[in-house]
Parts: C-alpha cells; sequence; structure tokens
C-alpha cells in the first residue's frame, strides 16, 4: 500500500518536472540563423520610429552597401526596461541606443567605447561636446550621440503681436519674460503651457547655469540654487498665475495642446517638435531661448545615441555600424526627413533647410552654449516623484524646498 | 516481494473496474494533471521565486546581490511603505463598504416587481466589463479643472475643486471612480442572492404583517448573508490590489495622497529597477491580504448564516 502510494507520489511529481520543463522550453527562443547582420534593439513606439531607424539603415548602406541590421524593441517607455531583460536573455542584440539623460542608468549595459574610438581612429570633436559628456559615464563614452537638441521656447508670434509685445530673439531674460506672460495671460488663454515631469524643469535650471547633479556624479536636488530656480518654475503657476497647474497624470500631449490651439502663448519644448507644431498651429509660430536671469542663451540639450551592449561578440564590426549610423551625410538625411537637431555640428545646417532664420539662429546661439541633461541611475524615481509632487508645488500646497527634500530622501542619495 | 506482488494484483484488479482503492492514486493523478500542472507553474514557482528574489539584491540585468532580510528591514524604515499602507486599506475598506451599499440597494430596488429590471441590470453591469483604463481616462477628463463635473458645478454657480490635483479630493476621486467601475458585479451576485430567497417565507411574513423594514432586516439580511459575505470578501482582496486607478487619475500623486501598495510595488520592480524590494513588498501585501481575509472568515461565524 505505502509503496503504491510512495510509486504514485514519484511518477506524479515525474509528470510535474516534465510538466515544468515542457513550459519552460516553449517559453526559451531559438536562435535566428545568422546571416551576417548586426541586431539593433530599440525603441518602437509606432510605424513613425520604425520608419526612422530604416532610414538610418538605408542612409548609412549607401556609406557601406554590405551593413545589414535588424530592427526590434518595444514601445519607448517599456524600452528601459525590456532592455535590461533583452540583454539578460538568449541572442542579446549588440546594437542599443540610449537618451543621454538614461545614460548613467543604462551604464550597467553599455561597453565603454573609448578603446574602439581610438582603434578606428573616429574623431569625436566633430560632435556636439554637450551630448559627448551627457553619453560619459565614470569618465567613459558609451554611446555616439545622432542628435544635440537644445530645449527652446516656442512662442504664438500672432498673439505678442496681437498684444503689441517684441517676440524674443536669442536673448530672453525672465523678468520680461515674467512680463509678457503677464501681458498674455487673459481670461481663458494662459502666457504660458506647463506639463509634468522634470525635464522642462530642468531646462529652466540649466538656463541660468544650475545642475540637478553636481560635479561628483551625485544628486544636487537640494542645493540652494536649484531649489530656489525650482520654486521660481512653480511661482510661474503659484505666485504669477502666468500658466494652469498641470495635474500629475497629464502628459506632455496637454501642453503641447493648448500652445498648439492657442489657448496658451508659449511653452517649452524640444526642437524635434518643431515640425510638428507648425503643421499642427493654425498661427505664425517663432521659437526662442529659454528665458534666463541674465537673458543669455543657455541651453539643455537632450539627445540619442548608438551603444554596443557589453556582451556583444564583436563589438569591432558593431562600432562600424556606428560609425555609418553616425555619418554626416545620414545626419543630414535624418535632419531633412526626420527634423532631428544633428550631433554633428556640420550638418546642423540640414535642420535649418525650411525654417525661418530666426529658428536657426536661436538653435546656433543655444548649442554654443549647451549643457547635456545628466542625470543619476536613480534618475527614474527622481522623475516618478517630482510629477507627483509637483502638482502641490504648483498649487503653492508645498514649497520648492519641502518637495525636493522629500525626494532627495526617498531616493536616499 | 510479497509488495510487489500486491501491487501488481492490485492493478490488474483496479485497472479494469476503476473502483479500486489502490488504483484511484492513478485516476485521481489523470485527471489533476492539468490543473496541477498550471497550479505548480503559475502559482508555486512563482511564488516561491519571489521569496527568494526578496532575499537579493536584484536588478533586472546583472548579478543578484543576497542581502538576507534586508529588504524586509529596509521596508519598515521606509515612511512611503506605511503611506502607502494606510493609503490602501482606507482606500480598500471605504471602497468596499460604498461598493456593498451601492449594489445592495441598486439589487433591492432591482428585486422589487420593477418593468425592465435585466435592461437596468444589464446597464448597471456594464462598467464592470469595460476595460479599466478606458474608464479611468474618461473619468480623468471628467474630473479635470476644466472638465465635465467642474463646469456642471460652475453652471450651478459652484466652484469646483481640483478633484485630482488636491489631497483632500484626490483619495476620494479614485474610490468614487472604482466604485462606479465595478458594483455593477455585485449587483449581479446579489441578485442572485436575493432572487434565491423562498417567495414563501416572505409571503408568510407580509401576512403576519411584518413592514418592509422589518421583512429586510430578519428575513431578507439574514438569508443574504452568505452571497454578502462572498461579495465582501472578494472586493476586498481585489481592493487590496488597486493600481490601474491611481496610476491613470492621479500617478499616485499629488505627493503621495493616492499611491497605493501595488503602485509603489510595481514602480520598484519595474521602473526603480528593485526586483529584491518588490519581492519583500509583494510578500507584505500577501500576508496582509491574507490577514484581513483570515479575520473576515473568523467574523462570519456571528452574522453569516447558511440555514434554509
Amino acid at each position: 500500500m505505502n509503496t503504491n502510494r510512495r510509486t504514485a507520489a514519484r511518477a506524479g511529481a515525474a509528470l510535474a518536472v516534465v510538466g515544468v520543463m515542457t513550459a519552460l522550453a516553449g517559453c526559451a527562443s531559438s536562435a535566428p540563423a545568422s546571416d551576417g547582420s548586426l541586431d539593433m534593439y530599440t525603441w518602437v513606439s509606432s510605424e513613425s520610429d520604425r520608419a526612422q531607424w530604416e532610414s538610418f539603415v538605408s542612409l548609412a548602406q549607401k556609406e557601406d552597401p554590405n551593413l545589414k541590421i535588424s530592427i526590434d524593441g518595444p514601445s519607448f517607455a517599456d524600452y528601459w526596461t525590456k532592455v535590461k531583460t533583452r540583454l539578460s536573455g538568449n541572442n542579446p542584440p549588440c546594437l542599443l541606443t540610449t537618451q543621454a539623460a538614461r545614460a548613467q542608468e543604462l551604464s550597467g549595459l553599455l561597453m565603454p567605447l573609448d578603446d574602439l574610438i581610438e582603434k578606428h581612429d573616429f574623431d569625436t570633436s566633430e560632435f556636439d561636446e554637450s551630448m559627448l559628456q551627457g553619453m560619459t559615464v565614470d569618465g567613459t563614452i558609451r554611446a555616439i550621440p545622432y542628435d544635440a537638441e537644445p530645449v527652446v521656447l516656442y512662442y504664438n508670434a500672432d498673439l505678442f503681436a496681437a498684444a503689441g509685445l517684441t517676440p524674443p530673439g536669442v536673448e530672453y531674460t525672465r523678468e520680461q519674460f515674467i512680463a509678457d506672460a503677464k501681458a498674455l495671460t487673459t481670461g481663458e488663454q494662459k502666457g504660458l503651457a506647463i506639463s509634468t515631469g522634470i525635464f522642462i524643469p530642468n531646462a529652466w535650471t540649466l538656463a541660468d547655469g544650475v545642475a540637478a547633479v553636481d560635479d561628483d556624479g551625485g544628486l544636487a536636488l537640494t542645493e540652494p540654487d536649484f531649489v530656489d530656480q525650482v520654486q521660481q518654475f512653480f511661482d510661474l503657476v503659484g505666485a504669477h498665475g502666468v500658466a494652469e497647474a498641470p495635474e500629475a497624470a497629464d502628459g506632455s500631449d496637454v501642453s503641447q495642446a493648448a500652445f498648439t490651439s492657442g489657448k496658451a502663448a508659449m511653452l517649452i519644448e524640444g526642437p524635434w517638435m518643431y515640425g510638428t507644431f507648425d503643421e499642427a498651429a493654425d498661427f505664425t509660430m517663432g521659437i526662442s531661448i529659454v528665458p534666463s536671469t541674465s537673458g543669455e542663451a543657455a541651453a539643455m540639450t537632450a539627445g540619442s545615441g548608438f551603444g554596443i551592449a557589453q556582451n556583444c561578440d564583436d563589438p569591432d564590426a558593431a562600432f562600424e555600424a556606428i560609425t555609418h549610423l553616425t555619418a554626416t551625410p545620414v545626419l543630414e538625411g535624418q535632419a531633412e526627413t526626420r527634423g532631428i537637431v544633428p550631433s554633428r555640428a556640420e550638418a546642423v545646417p540640414a535642420w535649418s533647410n525650411g525654417k525661418s532664420p530666426e529658428a536657426a539662429e536661436v538653435v546656433d546661439a543655444l548649442l554654443g552654449n549647451a549643457t547635456a541633461q545628466i542625470t543619476t541611475p536613480t534618475w527614474n524615481q527622481v522623475e516618478t516623484l517630482f510629477t507627483q509632487y509637483a502638482v502641490e508645488g504648483f498649487r503653492g500646497d508645498k514649497t520648492a524646498e519641502e518637495i525636493l527634500q522629500t525626494i532627495a530622501n526617498s531616493v536616499g542619495e | 516481494m510479497a509488495s510487489i506482488t500486491n501491487v501488481g494484483a492490485a492493478r490488474r484488479v483496479a485497472a479494469p473496474t476503476g473502483g479500486g482503492k489502490k488504483g484511484q492514486g492513478w485516476v485521481a493523478l489523470a485527471y489533476l494533471w492539468p490543473g496541477l500542472t498550471g497550479f505548480v507553474v503559475f502559482i508555486v514557482v512563482p511564488l516561491v521565486g519571489s521569496l527568494v528574489i526578496s532575499l537579493f539584491e536584484w536588478p533586472l540585468f546583472g548579478s543578484p546581490t543576497f542581502i538576507g532580510v534586508a529588504n524586509y528591514e529596509k521596508l519598515f524604515g521606509d515612511p512611503t511603505f506605511y503611506t502607502v499602507l494606510f493609503n490602501t486599506v482606507v482606500f480598500a475598506f471605504v471602497y468596499t463598504a460604498l461598493n456593498l451599499a451601492l449594489a445592495l440597494g441598486i439589487a433591492l430596488w432591482l428585486n422589487t416587481r420593477l418593468r425592465f429590471a435585466g435592461f437596468w441590470r444589464v446597464i448597471f453591469f456594464l462598467p464592470a466589463i469595460t476595460p479599466m483604463v478606458a474608464n479611468a481616462l474618461i473619468w480623468r477628463l471628467l474630473l479635470s479643472q476644466d472638465g465635465l463635473v467642474n463646469s456642471l458645478l460652475g453652471g450651478a454657480g459652484v466652484e469646483g475643486p481640483s478633484w485630482l490635483s488636491d489631497s483632500q479630493f484626490a483619495l476620494a476621486s479614485v474610490i468614487a471612480m472604482s466604485v462606479w467601475q465595478s458594483f455593477g458585479y455585485n449587483v449581479i451576485v446579489l441578485s442572485a442572492g436575493l432572487g434565491a430567497i423562498p417567495k414563501e417565507i416572505l409571503e408568510a411574513s407580509r401576512m403576519d404583517g411584518t413592514t418592509a423594514w422589518t421583512r429586510l432586516r430578519h428575513i431578507i439580511l439574514p438569508m443574504l448573508s452568505p452571497a454578502l459575505f462572498f461579495t465582501m470578501t472578494m472586493t476586498m482582496i481585489g481592493a487590496f490590489q488597486v493600481f490601474v486607478q491611481p496610476q491613470i487619475l492621479t500617478q499616485g500623486g499629488p505627493g503621495e495622497a493616492t499611491n497605493t501598495f501595488v503602485l509603489y510595488l510595481y514602480r520598484n520592480g519595474f521602473v526603480f529597477d528593485r526586483l529584491g524590494y518588490a519581492s519583500a513588498l509583494a510578500w507584505m501585501l500577501f500576508l496582509v491580504v491574507m490577514l484581513i481575509t483570515a479575520l473576515q472568515f473568523a467574523g462570519q461565524r456571528r452574522w453569516v448564516n447558511y440555514d434554509k
């Protein structure tokens, strides 16, 4: 009787193990046939994203007809999580993309490129200095940037004209900006549209040269200068009343729609939105610098680049591919068709084609004095908490000091 | 040797009839196999896996480091843990109470000799089968600063608050949306419970001259108590897992006003890259839900009546 039970139990256990093994075998992916192509893992949120990456590859193939790159990846929002699990799985890809602002977070995944740069005689001096700085982690470059996008101030030129105001140019003081915004705030219309998150406030602080991260790479959220800058930004809503307080769950589409529909006269955003805004707006649109206390142009640059996975089998081939993907004609083509501001100075004029001379001047002035948005490995937490808490800052329920202190304590740096 | 012979004999006997005691293990296993596999693969393995992960500092990429119970120690020193636990408990109790009160009221109303009762039942059930993300997005538009709710209040001369940005109203807004989303399910369950109450008992009590309130208090509610207990337990367990509503409506803000346990757990695991800490949080949630459910089962003896 006992033996029988034991046999049954053993058989049951064996069946369970076989079942688990079968299920796990079903989960494991098999290796694709090798055809000499490189795999690139990147964000592919839409057909438009896929078209952009394919356009990169097809332009690069003009440099090297033998180049083969297959593109795969999840949406932009999911990319930052899935890239980590993708590299832990079978057949990890060799080529990755990253934003400069995420380079710290992905530093464990990205191979230092300095030796490859030297070996391939790759001239980095032709690239935007701030973006290279943004892609540098622990003193080594982790990705070669393909764009260098200085955050700008978009304005509705028609509303400025109607209010009898002079539109801003390559200089814009905070004092003048607040005076203009107040004049443009009437009834339902606001002077500025604001979105949630720390990206735009960080562009505001960097316009005055104040960074969120100190020279040692630690968070400097509670430094008096940074606190003061963020409080100034909150005050645009609470004290000056020139903007609506954003709601925590509002995406940037809400503030963008407020601007393009004419409900807000100004908006701070990246230059990659120029084409989209110009198409959506039925008014004359202009761009200026993010206002600074002195009025001089100083930009926060955002941008992305190509890197190589730590566990890539053939880094030389991957780097060779990156040199083609970031060649001047490729970046010029991207600037013309996709509206990116290229990371190579000599390709920047391609962005200006079809835009007003003032827009080109503003971008040139900003790139002349730019700092990348440098972050920390815990920046995701900072971003999440700032989105949660900033609502209270804009409403005046809490001060920037209280909020930034809370965030710093939670992040624990 | 004897036992081997016995086993062989048992097999010979059991196989043709299927009724022998010694062969029942195989038959039972054959029946249990599909369900058991699912239970082991999808419940037991992840459960044990998360317990193991909770003892590590475990990033999504890279090598995990064994840290013993440090994640649990950190958890008890983390002020946000207490905040999200408090928010979740408040949400669970208020939401469950409102949900059951509303569902019971509607179920009683539908149980009167109402025309088109089936139609109304479908209407109330519709939100429960609509994707919650879609519902939450619509509610976000309704409750936004210049949304429909404040426009209507404005029309009546009342200046509406910032439902989702004011910490006094944000959690209440999330609860309101959640109750609207899910009370229809409980309406169906409680309606079925009401339908099962024998008409003869109610008629007899009517002939004895009872009032509607007396019938509700002394006949309907006691006889409905098993259904009420079921809905209460399931609603409470679901409430502790609230995630989508704060994620879509408020992102957990303003401040931590609507940050809930599962939202905090999810962010730790998949946004902040701390799978170990997220697993420790998951086990704390598991224990809290187990405790609350055990208390409910312990308390049911006092008020749930299974007599017919």
